[in-house]
């Protein structure tokens, strides 16, 4: 009998799959399910002309652009919700003319582009955007006329990578999401070479078998490649699991604003010193962020 | 004293409240007189507590089908005690987990393009800049585009909400010369009428906010001019200091009336029922 493969890989080994001036896809929203191990592992191997794409960009994309990854990003919004308005590294990038080219849109402009890409069309069309100055701001969105009214049409943004977090998966790619599912569908069904399930916990086929209702990926979206890192969305909430660390968040914030004030120019380089290029793997930077006793605190808080 | 006291129920009837309330839990009350039982669905902004908290309020006291939107969540409390939760977590996620009427399992689907259905019908959105015709900025001030000297966070889905809304209404956290201004830097999301336009004949949902609320006044559109008016003061505040803290020529009726203060339901509801944490009593 013929076995089943399993597609389950190493980190190292998934962040290998994205190369230079790749658009990558990004899972979750703020401050909650962004692949943050996945990403601070592609960091950590040195990556450079990024377009990122991802609903809402919390503090993943924040240190891409802090780390120099990103030349393009494609997002409705850069803020770490109360913890700081808007991202500390973006606010540099945009503020201090750094090469950074911020596709500004609106949640509309946002999922047509996906759309567009995932069906393979020319642009989509929609309402919001027209009676402003955005179509001047950003060149993708062309306002054009349809039977006398007019509408935004909207070009494709097709993805290379996709690094999507999750609660579960099963080794064949099967994808459960505990709570929301923010635009993890629309992304991966945009992404053209790798879906990657960045997973908190790697469970048995079995299991979804008794209930596949509840699997959020599968079949023309399944992940490829699937890659089990328990807290792999911290400092953010890992839907289902644990709590954002706002301990943490606080303390990536106060470096980040710190180097971008000028206050301590060489603060976020200690940040990443300390959190990304200096553990040599996950369990060393779940033991940098305060071990078990922290972890335990995440996961209590969601009680 | 002549009130501004629009709302559902008759607040005429009811006593009003003596003791001490915040500027939040006074704003709350506000909202919740906005909504009304036939709205069906509300949504608000990204994290307010006091639009939560306002909306949920109507829902307690006289909105009671009310389907309040948040966070990917649908849910109404007439039936409910919302569960208690710490203050350090953010409010819009976590107290609506357990007791959500279900949730959007494609965003895109049901929140950012209602398409023949409808989402919702009261929005409540902010801006960064408004002018004296609605126009929002949310997107950078400075005249430079290109090097702007402070790049907001983006859109997230402002433009959606304030057109796909039956009403909207602005909220600003803090009434002053830098929000509300003769001009705004960049034009993000339309309000009555701009230089591209009229926003009635781009068939939207509205044809711009029904009201602005702020700390210390709300105000409205007149209806021709469609330039921004003052609609009442608050408790404690002035018309200088509105007009003060404008940086565009207001229009300022004759005699301007009071916002209606908190009456006793209200008040009590509010602090027994909905924010029982007493997150709108702390400083923001």
């Amino acid at each position: 009998m013929a076995e089943r493969s399993s597609r389950v890989i190493s980190a190292e080994e998934a962040v290998s799959l994205v190369k230079d001036g790749d658009t990558l896809g990004l899972s979750g929203f703020i401050l909650f399910n962004e692949p943050m191990a996945l990403i601070r592992a592609l960091i950590k191997r040195g990556v450079k002309d990024l377009t990122v794409v991802t609903l809402g960009g919390g503090i993943g994309v924040d240190m891409l652009i802090g780390a120099g990854c990103v030349k393009k990003l494609v997002t409705t919004y850069m803020g770490l919700q109360h913890y700081a308005p808007i991202a500390p590294n973006f606010r540099r990038a945009m503020e201090q003319g750094e090469d950074l080219f911020f596709w500004e849109c609106d949640f509309q402009h946002w999922h047509c582009a996906m759309k567009a890409a995932g069906w393979n069309m020319p642009y989509l069309l929609t309402k919001q955007g027209v009676g402003t100055d955005l179509p001047k701001y950003n060149p993708d969105l062309r306002e054009i006329e349809v039977n006398g009214q007019r509408w935004i049409a909207v070009p494709p943004i097709p993805i290379d990578v996709s690094f999507i977090y999750a609660a579960q998966a099963d080794p064949y790619g099967n994808v459960i999401h505990k709570a929301s599912v923010f635009s993890e569908r629309i992304i991966a069904r945009a992404t053209r070479r790798h879906i990657i399930s960045c997973c908190d916990e790697l469970i048995p086929n079995k299991y979804i078998n008794r209930e596949p209702r509840i699997v959020t990926l599968a079949g023309l979206v399944a992940a490829d490649y699937v890659v089990e890192i328990p807290y792999g969305a911290h400092p953010e909430e890992g839907q289902g699991y644990y709590m954002h660390d706002r301990y943490h968040v606080r303390e990536y914030i106060a470096a980040a604003e710190a180097a971008r004030t000028g206050e301590d120019a060489d603060a976020f380089k200690r940040y990443m010193d300390r959190y990304v290029y200096g553990p040599k793997d996950h369990n060393e930077y779940l033991e940098a962020i305060g071990g078990m006793r922290r972890l335990l605190e995440l996961r209590q808080s969601m009680l | 004293m002549k009130y501004f006291d629009d709302c559902y129920r008759d607040l005429s009837k009811e006593e009003e409240y003596t003791g001490e309330y915040s500027t939040n839990e006074f704003l709350a009350v506000l909202v919740s007189r906005q909504i009304r039982p036939d709205d069906g669905a509300a949504g608000g902004g990204v994290y307010s507590d006091v639009i939560y908290n306002g909306v949920l309020l109507a829902v307690k006291l006289h909105a009671s089908d009310l389907t309040y939107i948040t966070g990917g969540y649908y849910m109404n409390i007439a039936e409910r005690k919302l569960p208690k939760s710490t203050p350090t977590f953010l409010p819009w996620e976590y107290r609506f987990f357990d007791i959500a009427d279900g949730m959007m399992y494609d965003h895109d689907c049901q929140l950012y393009n209602p398409g023949p259905r409808k989402l919702a019908n009261v929005f409540f959105v902010g801006g960064m800049q408004i002018d004296k015709y609605g126009n929002i900025n949310n997107t950078l001030i400075g005249k430079d585009w290109k090097n702007p000297k402070l790049k907001g966070p983006g859109l997230m889905g402002i433009l959606n909400f304030n057109d796909n809304m039956k009403r909207i209404y602005y909220f600003v956290r803090k009434h002053d010369r830098r929000t509300f201004v003769d001009e705004v830097d960049f034009i993000s999301s339309m309000g009555y009428k701009n230089k591209y336009g009229e926003k009635k004949d781009f068939g939207f949902q509205n044809n711009g906010p029904t009201l602005v609320f702020t700390p210390i006044c709300v105000m409205d559109f007149e209806e021709t001019s469609k330039h921004m008016r003052l609609k009442s003061v608050h408790p404690g505040h002035t018309v200088e200091e509105v007009l003060d803290n404008t940086a565009f020529d207001l229009i300022v009726p004759d005699e301007v009336p009071g916002t209606k203060p908190p009456t006793v339901v209200e008040i009590t509801a509010l602090r027994t029922e909905v924010d029982t944490l007493g997150v709108l009593r702390e400083a923001f």
